[in-house]
């Protein structure tokens, strides 16, 4: 028999709960990688963002405030200087961010980085048709995002809530909320009964990198900053007071914070 | 059907019987005779309810008395067995009509042994090594639910037995009724029995929602159509309703199981003795099990940090349906057996889920149903035979024989699932029908010293199939950690190849001794591992992500029990037994985390299996008076520290623990037993290493389920 065996039947004899030492071996199945971080920050006019602090005044000239800012990013993919394009997805392809969770603000991403030179990045603002699927996210906060089926569905991609001053000075919630758009036939009261089609507002962001070089072994880190004041600024001007507080059921408002968030992004590193 | 009616009606023909019969003949399998019998008629491997004072009600709980023998706890109820680190189908678990039963319950609310009642329990018993191979695909143990089965009588013949307890920490009523009777050709059982279990407080002093309800109806029927040839019909009912489970995310609404089962059996006399020479049984079970969580907060509240309400149900339908054919032989050289066992398991299960929520002042209810199963299916047939031989010696006084059991299995899977899984061409979850032939064999020697030693040794190669949730779940927590499961069709079999060693000395004067001793290497072990969210991502709230049930490689189980027995003619016994198996991986995947992101893994070596039992022990001391008939006891448990804990699953170990049980039995001749105790008398607080963490949205609240603390019993059981 296996003196192995002959030494835990003694164990097992002698009533001894024995302790056994465990080995590590860390696995990087893929040579000449490195690895990359990604650390999200949020501005307004360059400062970063103060919440709650009714200090804020947009292109329109709503004083407006900040409550929370939550949003997917996904589809993040890395285009080498040379090579072909690396679509970070080997653990997740889809990243949630929320500025009161400090752990949310950072991404590292498991996906090994071939070594090289990367001259750009790209995402989804959002979460694609195939993606967005209602029920898909079983735990808050990502659960918390979920967009109604009878308005098409899924997640929110972004909610911005806040608060501006309206022409009566009286403070007054905005849900500056982004997800899938329905097209009604009832554009007065929007009774949900009246819906015909929905509309996808997800877009891609396209960004250059300030020469990003991943090295063997390392973890580079890059940057990316959303200017919240450019929600509201090009290419069109957003007036809280004319959209009002609540969006979801406003296609038309949607498609004008989908067409505003092509600038809203900055990348550093 | 409501069972509390007819267990109204069973109490009415009890009271149409109360006066006492004339006819004296006892129903033997109820009978327990005292004085020069042991009064621990439990062997190593078995067990008899009539050792237990307290009220049985639940199997799971009973087979805790055997060494090495664990229970994973979910709640008050359906303790799911564990034998010597195996569970689940690595354990066959059937009655003694060899009837399987294939729960409905994808998390184990109704494990098996949760259909049959306690009351109804002849003896347990365990087996393992090459000789499972005679009942069944298992490479852990055969666990057999004997039950009390009708007997014919000389003549026209009616006995009652009527038995009610109660549990002070539970306020749990039981009560249960049986009627057997009959003739020289026709004869029946019928029991009911009806529970009804109250929320439990640990020794912490916390209320457990563990309440549940059960009942339990038995009609069993023969015909002896001459001395060797007797036909039985049968069918049994147990539903559960209102059973709240606090360790997983949804509480049994109700479980419904029908069990139906045609059997012929043959005698012959073989000199002079009644054998039984051939068996064929026929059965079909149905389970119609319902859960949901509408006895959670989140049903009915916004409870942050959510934004809706969620509900969710599921419901489930198992059905198992078989044939076994036995037949033994017998010569001056050599007896044994063959047999044909076939079996077929079909489950269909779906998950609803809404979310209510209000946004922006509108109001919405969204709905969702995914499948659990999509009508799969499992088929097994197998065929085995089993040849003992005895060895002849010059030396009466030494005897020996040599035993082989071999086995095939034809295996087959399948399903209606239209769900596909693929990533990057890696296909995780592909539906088509897998077939598998497995071939198992064992060897057993025995050697008989002076009809005092007995020394058995055995090696055996065992192999079983995936089980529906290995095959076919499709994300639901029903492992022991915080992660959805899915299924993987083309799992392979999981190969045990197992040495063990037995030895057992009897004493008439001094310490009776048993141990046994096993050491296996299995291949192909049936583990998890962990998905990418970018491959699947979690469907149950409050869960991390999602495995998929694989082949993880080897595993090694080393471990054993040990009995001793004072000689039993004394008035004091004294008892103490030990069990324990120590297990682990050779290789295990670890994810690392930084924050809750995933960010790399590594190999650790030698890693020990996760949810593997404390070494346990314990010690019981039996004074018999039997002048005044009774029979105090003290039982002492001392279960170990689980230090022995997965490094790679991030399981935390679990303190040692001592527990004290007292109980005095009264019998009053053969028509009446009163028992009454305590369990946990010194209310201590403490959890198994194998209770499941509590549910909760709160993050202190997420601990292991405590046990329950002090309890107070009395049971009364009466003989008409």
């Amino acid at each position: 028999m296996n003196k192995k065996y002959l030494t835990w039947m003694l164990g097992v004899l002698l009533f001894t709960n024995c302790k056994k030492d465990n080995t590590k071996v860390i696995t990087n199945p893929i040579a000449d990688t490195g690895k990359l971080k990604i650390e999200f920050n949020h501005t307004v006019d360059n400062l970063p963002v103060q919440l709650n602090s009714n200090i804020y005044i947009n292109e329109a000239g709503n004083h407006y405030e900040l409550i929370d800012i939550m949003y997917f990013i996904s589809d993040f993919t890395l285009y080498p200087h040379i090579g072909k394009p690396q679509l970070i997805d080997d653990w997740t392809a889809i990243h949630y961010i929320d500025i009161h969770i400090p752990t949310s603000l950072y991404w590292n991403i498991y996906d090994p980085i071939h070594t090289g030179v990367y001259d750009s990045i790209s995402f989804i603002f959002g979460l694609n048709e195939q993606r967005n699927q209602s029920f898909a996210f079983a735990n808050p906060p990502e659960s918390n995002m979920f967009w109604p089926e009878v308005l098409g569905g899924g997640y929110h991609y972004m909610m911005i809530n806040g608060k501006w001053l309206n022409p009566l000075n009286v403070s007054t919630p905005f849900d500056f909320h982004l997800g899938i758009g329905q097209i009604y036939t009832d554009t007065i009261h929007y009774d949900v009964n009246t819906i015909t089609g929905f509309v996808q507002n997800y877009f891609k962001v396209t960004l250059p990198l300030p020469a990003l070089q991943i090295t063997k072994d390392n973890t580079s880190t890059i940057i990316l900053n959303m200017a919240i004041e450019s929600w509201f600024k090009t290419p069109n001007t957003w007036n809280h007071n004319y959209w009002g507080g609540s969006i979801m059921q406003n296609q038309r408002a949607l498609q004008t914070v989908k067409e505003n968030g092509f600038d809203v992004f900055i990348i550093h590193n | 059907m409501n069972l509390k009616i007819l267990f109204l009606f069973f109490i009415f023909v009890f009271l149409q019987n109360i006066s006492f019969p004339q006819d004296t003949i006892i129903v033997l399998p109820e009978v327990e005779i005292y004085g020069k019998e042991s009064f621990w008629i439990n062997k190593m491997n078995s067990i008899k309810p009539q050792s237990i004072a307290d009220p049985k009600t639940d199997i799971g709980t009973m087979l805790k008395a055997m060494p090495n023998t664990s229970g994973i706890r979910r709640g008050g109820t359906s303790i799911d067995p564990v034998f010597r680190g195996f569970r689940s189908s690595q354990l066959l678990i059937l009655t003694s009509d060899g009837i399987r039963i294939e729960g409905g319950c994808p998390n184990r609310m109704d494990p098996v042994t949760s259909h049959i009642d306690a009351e109804e329990i002849m003896q347990l018993h365990w087996i393992q090594g090459s000789d499972m191979l005679q009942y069944g695909p298992a490479i852990g143990g055969v666990l057999v639910l004997q039950t009390i089965e009708p007997m014919p009588y000389g003549k026209w013949t009616l006995h009652t037995r009527l038995k009610s307890s109660y549990e002070s920490n539970y306020n749990g009523f039981s009560n249960a009724v049986s009627i057997n009777g009959g003739n020289k050709k026709f004869f029946f059982r019928l029991a009911t029995a009806y529970k009804k279990y109250g929320n439990y407080t640990d020794g912490r002093g916390m209320e457990v929602n563990s309440s549940y309800q059960k009942d339990y109806l038995s009609i069993k029927t023969g015909l002896q159509i001459n001395p060797f040839n007797t036909l039985r019909l049968n069918y049994t009912r147990s539903e559960a309703r209102d059973v709240r489970f606090p360790a997983l995310p949804m509480d049994e609404n109700s479980d419904y199981t029908d069990i139906f089962n045609f059997s012929y059996t043959h005698f012959s006399n073989v000199e002079n003795e009644k054998k039984e020479d051939f068996f064929a049984n026929i059965y079909h079970v149905r389970v119609d099990h319902l859960m949901d969580n509408h006895h959670r907060p989140q049903y009915s509240q916004v409870i942050a940090p959510l934004t809706g309400i969620m509900r969710a149900s599921s419901a489930v339908n198992a059905y198992t349906t078989g044939i076994l054919v036995k037949k033994s032989f017998s010569s001056a050289r050599l007896q044994g057996s063959l047999g044909i066992d076939i079996e077929q398991i079909d489950k269909d299960g779906y998950r609803n889920r809404t979310m209510i929520m209000t946004m922006g002042g509108l109001s919405t209810e969204s709905k969702n149903q995914d499948n659990l199963w999509k009508e799969a299916c499992i088929s097994n047939a197998g065929f085995y035979t089993n040849i003992k031989l005895p060895i002849l010696t010059k030396s009466l006084k030494i005897k020996q024989e040599i035993s082989v059991n071999i086995r095939y299995d034809y295996h087959q899977n399948f399903s209606s699932d239209t769900f596909l899984l693929m990533k990057n061409e890696t296909t995780f979850f592909k539906n088509q029908t897998y077939e598998h032939h497995n071939i198992s064999f064992g060897s057993n020697y025995k050697v008989v010293f002076n009809q005092k030693l007995i020394i058995k040794a055995g090696i055996s190669r065992t192999m079983r199939n995936g089980n529906m949730n290995e095959l076919y779940i499709k994300r639901m927590p029903v492992g022991f950690d915080n992660y959805d499961y899915l299924g993987n069709p083309s799992i392979k079999p999981e190969i045990n190849n197992q040495f063990d060693l037995g030895i057992q000395y009897k004493s008439n004067k001094t310490v009776s001794l048993a141990l046994n001793f096993f050491a296996s290497i299995i291949e192909d072990y049936i583990g998890a591992s962990l998905l990418a969210p970018s491959i699947i991502m979690q469907a149950t709230m409050g869960v991390s992500g999602v495995k998929q049930f694989n082949n993880i490689g080897k595993a090694h189980f080393i471990g054993g029990e040990l009995m001793l027995n004072s000689p039993e003619q004394y008035k004091l016994e004294v008892k103490a037994t030990a069990g324990y198996t120590l297990a682990y991986l050779e290789n295990a995947t670890k994810y690392i985390f930084t924050g809750t992101q995933v960010s790399g893994n590594e190999i650790i070596k030698n890693d020990p299996i996760p949810e593997m039992p404390a070494m346990n022990s314990s010690f019981s001391f039996l004074y018999k008076i039997q002048r005044y008939r009774l029979y105090p006891q003290l039982d002492i448990f001392y279960t170990f520290a689980q230090n022995q804990v997965s490094e790679s699953n991030y399981e935390s170990s679990t303190p040692a623990y001592f527990l004290l049980n007292m109980s005095v039995k009264y019998k009053f001749k053969s028509i009446a037993e009163l028992s009454f105790g305590a369990n946990n008398l010194f209310d201590k607080a403490y959890y198994e290493h194998l209770n499941r963490k509590t549910i909760s949205t709160v993050p202190n609240e997420k601990i292991k389920l405590h046990e329950p603390g002090r309890s107070f019993f009395i049971s009364i059981s009466m003989n008409f």
